[in-house]
């Protein structure tokens, strides 16, 4: 069930928050009727931190001068935003980070969890990267070192990549490992291709793998409340015979927040909980729900079974 | 075919050669609509609804894996992956975002044997290069702002255009090419059009087929608010206002009405011809919108396809507008060949970046009119530059130059002209003749040795004429004399005036006339001077010198008026009636002569009078004395009864009781000198004086002791 929320009156939650499988983390000096709301929802599976970083408590996002100046569309509310950037394997924080929040960090998160500081010109590393546990699509213009890093301490696959013709990837898409939702101008082909390229080359997902495990039987299954603790155990490449098996992430093209389209500001995603902002319309949370099948099992009985019961009763 | 060129469209020949194999020109707005817009586009409130556009993309195992933006397939995943790493992929992502198409790999491996390194971290190759991006794109493809019209490219290689109304409703988006292209050739079959124009109480309609007219009507009603403007309706929708309930209002409101009705049944009767119409032009705005719109029975249904606005603004109502909109709507505008049509939308781009320094220029042409008003208000008009004052709109920046040269010049000039004339005789004026010879000296020296004769010329008579007007200021006919060289009776002092004023009283000529001796710019003669100072002796002198009291000065003031008090009115009279014959008296304003006896018989009438004033003054002050003395008088007595109560009142009980028994005593002997005559009669009180209360000759002091008389006898 996605929950709406919303940070000190705005709506943008992402610019404040970021949530992994394997960790939350959330801005410092909010009301605590924000935190009351992650840590109802999640402090039983996934820690919650509250962290700042270089000094803000926009965890989100970094932007640095510079970029923020020739190519990006100021009037995006996340254009402000610093993120860092983020999977279950790691954490990759902009180089303006002091060593305080850096061990706060270290200290708060699971052992796993690798944090790392890296040297990157986009320092708003979550306005250009986006990224599920096994692929990533990074802005055009980042460094090949950043690349390496994102490599290497994430363990995703990275892609350069724009979608609806923004090179601003992490703004207008947000993934996770069910699904995904793209900026609404994305056109079908372009999603297409997306979907493909972030095939999961593993099955682990949850009610996916559930459903499709007759496809898979060779991979073990993995319980969607799975403990971050599991989650290493899990092996990374299953090389298959055929190709036709990778499963793909199902993609979508939607909004959030009654009509924007800065969609990571409005959208906090994980495997099996999504936080979005208070003005996010019924049908807004209805395609975020299935897109990424946040969806309480109860509940689709109660549209499936019990809906015909209710509307044979009505008629 | 010329560019600018414009074809009807009912001139059939040459309309199907112009619009022969027509398609959108590139560099229009809808061309970069159509052709940037994906097909399947969302609209804007699908996404505020949030509903997906797109069905989701569903894994399917049929679906090639291919990278869009180099335009390849992949085998399998990890040849897809490794793509993505390649320099090639990063180069066209770039290239796709500016808006270049894509390299293939053997291009993109010519290319790069010149660039060593493509890393995103070098940003100034980088930056060079998005710059040449951006120079290139802007050079090549400006793209023109959504017009009224279309923009076609036909066979020829010629741009024409159409108006797209002609081809669309307003509220029909453009599906596509060949829907224009198809709306675009239908026009010229599309013959019938009615065009109905309504504003300002006035209306035209007319019914076209072809070129010629079916069917036309204009009228005109006064609904239009004289001066304020805007139509009677709309003032009286005002809320907060008062109806005006003036009989041009009521008009106003009943001609509305009446012109809504008339329109209606008009077009009740053009039914028919309506009917066929393909196209319905109108121009309604406001409340002139509900007479075609609105009613039980409106004219013309808001949805009706046929139904399109007229995209420019129109004059009055009439029919020659009809016709003029007409005219317009229906003709195909050449702009000639393709690289023209580009020229053109290019020049159209630099209009529009331009306007900030045009602004510049009128303030620039602003100020220097300003100047120039400044110039013109400063008494002396200098020739401007001709074109300047004609037309100031058109001031060019050269001669703004000019102009400001021409005011620093002018200025200097002026100042120093005035400073060298003015400046010596103004302080001769006000200064003592200690300090003015000092000035003198300066001023000589001030003076070059070119003008010095005239120089001095002047100074010796503004020194002479000067004299004259002190003389006359202070009544001294001695120097009065001297200065105008007329001998006197008087037996003169020497040093009346020093040396240099007689030398230059010596070099000044003195006219014969003495009124034309006039002084500063009021030119007031010397009598008109001691006239204002009250100087009689002056004025007898002057009029006997023969200085004549009827010139006027600048203000058309004679002396007489310029007379201060009645003594010096009286001396012109009395000059008057010693010389009656001398001077023309009515012009000078002299009402009558005054003679010793009238003066004598006047004096004696006053004399009278004042005696009469002067006994009336005795009087006065008699009966004054009278008044206060009688007020003295009784200020006294209420002094005493005041200190009497004073010192009663200090006196003990026992000493006002004294006091009272010795008042009785002197009473009671006062009473003895003077014995009382009358008592009532029966308390026996005193009633001397008073008129008693009486019957049967019984007298008493009051009705009581009447009673008690009574009842006593009873």
């Amino acid at each position: 069930m996605a929950v709406r929320c919303q940070f000190e009156g705005s709506n943008e939650i992402g610019v404040f928050s970021k949530l992994t499988n394997a960790y939350c983390l959330a801005g410092i000096g909010a009301s605590a009727n924000f935190y009351s709301i992650f840590e109802d929802n999640l402090s039983e599976t996934i820690p919650v931190v509250y962290a700042s970083i270089a000094g803000c408590r926009i965890v989100g996002s970094m932007v640095t001068g510079k970029w923020t100046d020739t190519q990006y569309d100021t009037n995006r509310i996340c254009s402000k935003e610093w993120i860092l950037f983020r999977n279950r394997h790691g954490l990759l924080v902009p180089s303006t980070t002091t060593d305080t929040e850096l061990q706060h960090l270290r200290d708060h998160l699971p052992e796993k969890v690798k944090v790392q500081r890296i040297e990157e010109r986009l320092s708003a590393l979550g306005n250009v990267v986006v990224c599920n546990d096994y692929v990533a699509l990074v802005h055009p213009d980042i460094d090949r070192e950043t690349e390496e890093i994102i490599h290497d301490t994430l363990q995703v696959e990275v892609f350069r990549h724009t979608i609806a013709n923004n090179v601003l990837v992490g703004s207008y898409a947000v993934l996770s490992n069910q699904g995904g939702l793209l900026h609404p101008a994305t056109p079908t082909q372009e999603q297409d291709e997306l979907s493909m390229l972030l095939q999961v080359p593993l099955v682990v997902p949850l009610v996916v793998s559930m459903a499709s495990s007759t496809l898979f039987p060779q991979v073990p299954l993995v319980v969607s409340m799975a403990s971050s603790t599991l989650f290493p155990q899990v092996p990374l490449v299953v090389s298959m015979a055929s190709s036709t098996l990778f499963p793909q992430v199902p993609l979508v093209a939607g909004t959030v927040n009654r009509g924007s389209n800065a969609l990571a500001a409005g959208l906090l995603v994980n495997d099996w909980a999504a936080f979005c902002g208070m003005d996010t319309t019924a049908t807004e949370l209805n395609v975020i729900e299935s897109i990424f099948k946040i969806t309480d099992a109860p509940q689709m009985a109660a549209s499936t079974t019990m809906r015909k019961a209710l509307i044979d009763s009505m008629t | 075919m010329k560019p600018s060129e414009r074809v009807s469209l009912w001139d059939e020949e040459q309309v199907s050669t112009l619009l022969a194999g027509i398609h959108i020109a590139p560099g229009s707005a809808e061309f970069e609509e159509l052709s940037y817009q994906p097909s399947s586009s969302p609209t804007k409130e699908h996404c505020s609804l949030g509903l997906p556009l797109f069905r989701p993309s569903l894994p399917t195992s049929q679906m090639e894996m291919r990278c869009s933006y180099c335009q390849t397939t992949f085998a399998d995943r990890e040849e897809q992956v490794s793509h993505y790493r390649l320099d090639w992929h990063r180069n066209n992502l770039r290239r796709s975002m500016a808006g270049k198409t894509a390299l293939t790999e053997e291009q993109f491996l010519e290319e790069s044997s010149d660039i060593s390194s493509i890393s995103g971290s070098e940003d100034s190759c980088e930056s060079e290069d998005n710059e040449e991006d951006c120079a290139t794109a802007d050079v090549n493809a400006p793209v023109l702002k959504r017009q009224a019209q279309i923009f076609l490219l036909n066979a020829d290689g010629y741009v024409v255009s159409l108006y797209r109304n002609v081809l669309y409703n307003k509220s029909v988006e453009i599906d596509g090419e060949q829907d224009v292209i198809q709306r675009a050739l239908a026009a010229s079959h599309r013959k019938n059009w009615a065009i109905l124009l309504l504003g300002g109480g006035h209306f035209a309609a007319a019914v076209f087929r072809g070129k010629e007219v079916v069917i036309h009507k204009t009228f005109h009603n006064y609904t239009v608010r004289a001066k304020q403007g805007g139509s009677q309706g709309a003032r009286d929708n005002q809320s907060g206002t008062a109806h005006p309930k003036s009989s041009g209002a009521s008009l106003r409101r009943y001609n509305e009405l009446s012109q809504r009705q008339h329109v209606q049944e008009l077009m009740e009767s053009w039914k028919v011809h309506l009917d066929q119409c393909d196209l319905i032009f109108y121009h309604a705005k406001h409340h002139n919108r509900a007479t075609l719109f609105g009613g039980k029975k409106p004219i013309l249904m808001k949805d009706d396809e046929r139904l399109r606005r007229i995209p420019f603004s129109t004059k009055r109502a009439t029919l020659s507008e009809v016709k003029r909109v007409f005219g317009l709507l229906s003709e195909v505008v050449v702009h000639g060949k393709e690289e023209e049509f580009h020229a053109m939308i290019r020049e159209a781009k630099l209009g529009e970046k331009q306007p900030t320094p045009k602004k510049k220029k009128e303030n620039k042409s602003n100020s220097a009119k300003n100047a120039e008003r400044k110039l013109k208000t400063e008494k002396n008009v200098i020739d401007l530059a001709p074109e300047g004052t004609s037309s100031e709109s058109a001031l060019e920046s050269s001669e703004e130059m000019e102009l400001v040269t021409q005011l620093s010049t002018f200025s200097t000039s002026d100042l120093g002209g005035s400073s060298c004339y003015v400046e010596p005789k103004a302080r001769k004026k006000a200064s003592s003749p200690a300090a003015r010879k000092g000035n003198e000296k300066k001023s000589k020296k001030h003076a070059s040795t070119k003008s010095k004769n005239m120089v001095k010329g002047c100074t010796h008579k503004t020194r002479v004429w000067d004299i004259l007007h002190r003389a006359c200021k202070l009544g001294n006919i001695d120097r009065l004399s001297v200065a105008l060289k007329i001998p006197s009776s008087v037996q003169q002092e020497d040093n009346i005036l020093s040396k240099e004023e007689l030398e230059s009283i010596a070099s000044t000529d003195i006219p014969g006339d003495l009124s034309n001796v006039t002084f500063g710019s009021r030119h007031k003669t010397m009598l008109h001077v001691a006239a204002e100072n009250g100087q009689n002796d002056v004025i007898w002198w002057l009029l006997d010198q023969g200085c004549d009291p009827g010139v006027n000065d600048g203000a058309k003031r004679v002396p007489f008026d310029d007379a201060v008090d009645k003594e010096c009115r009286n001396t012109f009279r009395r000059f008057m009636a010693q010389w009656p014959d001398k001077y023309d008296y009515k012009k000078a304003k002299i009402p009558s002569p005054l003679t010793k006896e009238q003066e004598l018989e006047q004096e004696g009438k006053l004399a009278l009078r004042r005696k009469a004033q002067r006994q009336a003054k005795q009087e006065r002050q008699r009966e004054k004395k009278r008044q206060e003395r009688v007020k003295m008088e009784q200020e006294k007595a209420l002094q005493i009864e005041e200190e009497e109560k004073k010192s009663f009142l200090a006196f003990s009980d026992r000493e006002k009781r004294a006091l009272a028994a010795e008042r009785r005593f002197q009473q009671q002997q006062q009473e003895g000198a003077h014995p009382s005559l009358l008592r009532c009669f029966t308390c026996a009180q005193d009633i001397t004086g008073i008129t008693p209360f009486e019957y049967n000759d019984n007298k008493f002091c009051t009705t009581k002791c009447v009673r008690d008389h009574r009842m006593k006898n009873s």
